[in-house]
C-alpha cells in the first residue's frame, strides 16, 4: 500500500494492530548517534571517538557542520567551493582530532583547521565569486528602489574586494567581523601574535577601503 | 600634540579599548577621528555583507554523508600513548633511574666483599655522590629499575650516554679505577670461561 505513516496520521486512519516502530539504524547502530553521545558534551565526543566510537565524530559534525561552512563560505564566496572545504576540513579533523589537546574549545580548533584549509585553497587557486548571488542580499525590506539597489551595489563591491585581500588579512576580517571572534581567539587560530592580529585587521580595513575607492 | 593613533590603537579604538591618554589625543586630533569614523563606518558595510545564503536543507546531511563516505575507510585515529604523550618526563625519570640504579650498583659492588681492598671501598663511598637512603625518589627508582639486568636496560635504550661514563672514570681516584679495571678483567674471564 503507498501510505505513508505520515499521511496515514494525517487522515486520522489507525493501523489495527500495534506495531512497534523503530528506525533501522538503531536496530543496527550504525547512523543514529546514541543517546548519550547527543547528550555529551565536545570534549565526551572527542573522547568517545578516541576510544574507538566513529559515531561520535558524526555528531561533532552535525553540530559544526554549520558553523564551518558558513567560515569557508566567507572565505571563497561560494556555495561549490564552501561545501568542499566543509568536507576537506571535517575530514582533516577526523585524522588530525587526536592532537586536540582541549586546550581550546573544540570549534575554535576546527575554525584552525578550517582557516588552515581555506588558505591552502586560496595559495592554490583563485576561486571566482558568485556575482548572481550577490542579488540574493538585497534586502527587500528597504522600500526605496534607488536604495535598495545601491545597497546591493555597495555589498556586491564589497565581497568583491575582500575576495582581493591577501589570505591573511582575509582570514583575520572574517575571523573578527563575520565570526565574531575576539583578538586572542584570532590569534590562537591563526597561529600568530594579537598584535599581528590587530595590525593585519587594520591593514585589511585599509586596502579594502583603497580598493572600494578604486 | 601628542603622536598619532597607531594601527593597532586605531583596532582598540573600533573595540572601545583606547587608554585613556590615547583617547584625549583622538579627542583633539580631526585626522585620526577622521581615519576612525572612516574604518568604523566601513566595518559596518562590511558586516552588513556577513550574511551566508542558506543552502538547501539537504545540503546539511548531504554534507554529513559526504564527509562520513570520505573517512568511512580511514581508521579511528587512537589516542596518543601516555608514554609518549609523556616521553620527556619519561627520559627525566630514566635519568633518574639510570643514576639511581649505577649508585646502587656502585655502592653494593657484587665482588666488593670478597676482594676489594677496604680502602678502596672506603675511597669509593666518600667520593661518591651523597644519596639519601631515606630519599622517597632513590627508593622509587632502585625499587623500579634495580630489578632490571644490563640487557634488559640496554633493551629500552636506558643506557647512559657516553659521556657520562666518561665522567663518571675521570672522578674516579685511582684506586677506584684500578678496582674496575679488576672487576672488569674478572667479568672477561668469566665470560671466557663459561664459552
Amino acid at each position: 500500500m503507498g501510505v505513508d505513516n505520515d499521511s496515514a496520521v494525517a487522515v486520522g486512519w489507525k493501523p489495527a494492530w500495534n506495531l512497534r516502530m523503530t528506525r533501522p539504524e538503531s536496530r543496527v547502530g550504525a547512523a543514529a548517534p546514541a543517546d548519550d553521545l547527543a547528550a555529551a558534551d565536545d570534549r565526551g565526543l572527542v573522547e568517545a571517538f578516541l576510544a574507538g566510537r566513529r559515531d561520535a565524530f558524526d555528531v561533532i559534525v552535525e553540530r559544526h557542520r554549520r558553523n564551518v561552512y558558513q567560515l569557508c563560505y566567507r572565505f571563497v564566496g561560494n556555495h561549490e567551493d564552501a561545501s568542499d572545504l566543509a568536507q576537506d576540513v571535517f575530514v582533516r579533523a577526523f585524522k588530525g582530532l587526536r592532537q586536540f589537546k582541549g586546550q581550546s574549545s573544540l570549534g575554535t580548533w576546527l575554525y584552525r583547521v578550517g582557516v588552515n584549509a581555506c588558505l591552502n585553497r586560496l595559495a592554490v587557486k583563485r576561486p571566482e565569486t558568485e556575482p548572481i548571488e550577490t542579488a540574493q542580499h538585497v534586502d527587500a525590506r528597504v522600500t526605496d528602489p534607488l536604495e535598495t539597489v545601491l545597497r546591493g551595489e555597495r555589498a556586491a563591491a564589497i565581497r568583491v574586494a575582500i575576495q582581493k585581500l591577501p589570505p591573511k588579512q582575509r582570514a583575520t576580517l572574517v575571523l573578527r567581523v563575520y565570526q565574531e571572534m575576539t583578538h586572542e581567539e584570532i590569534a590562537r587560530v591563526l597561529g600568530s601574535s594579537v598584535g599581528a592580529v590587530k595590525a593585519n585587521f587594520f591593514h585589511a580595513l585599509g586596502n579594502l577601503k583603497r580598493l572600494l575607492q578604486s | 600634540m601628542s603622536r598619532h593613533l597607531r594601527s593597532q590603537e586605531f583596532i582598540d579604538a573600533l573595540d572601545g579599548a583606547l587608554p585613556t591618554d590615547r583617547l584625549e589625543h583622538l579627542d583633539t586630533c580631526e585626522s585620526c577621528k577622521a581615519e576612525l569614523s572612516g574604518l568604523a563606518s566601513l566595518m559596518t558595510d562590511v558586516r552588513a555583507t556577513g550574511e551566508v545564503p542558506d543552502p538547501s536543507p539537504l545540503f546539511w546531511e548531504h554534507l554529513s554523508d559526504r564527509v562520513r563516505q570520505a573517512t568511512v575507510t580511514e581508521p579511528v585515529p587512537q589516542p596518543v600513548a601516555w608514554w609518549r604523550a609523556s616521553w620527556r618526563p619519561f627520559l627525566a625519570v630514566a635519568a633518574c633511574a639510570i643514576v639511581a640504579t649505577l649508585g646502587v650498583i656502585y655502592r653494593t659492588p657484587p665482588h666488593q666483599r670478597d676482594v676489594a681492598p677496604a680502602q678502596a671501598s672506603a675511597d669509593w663511598i666518600d667520593d661518591s655522590p651523597s644519596i639519601p637512603d631515606d630519599d622517597p625518589a632513590v627508593a622509587f627508582m632502585a625499587e623500579a629499575a634495580g630489578d632490571l639486568t644490563w640487557e634488559e636496560a640496554r633493551g629500552v635504550n636506558l643506557t647512559p650516554r657516553r659521556v657520562a661514563v666518561d665522567t663518571a672514570i675521570e672522578r674516579m681516584t685511582a684506586a677506584q679505577r684500578a678496582e674496575l679495571v679488576r672487576l672488569i678483567r674478572e667479568e672477561q674471564h668469566r665470560g671466557s670461561t663459561d664459552h
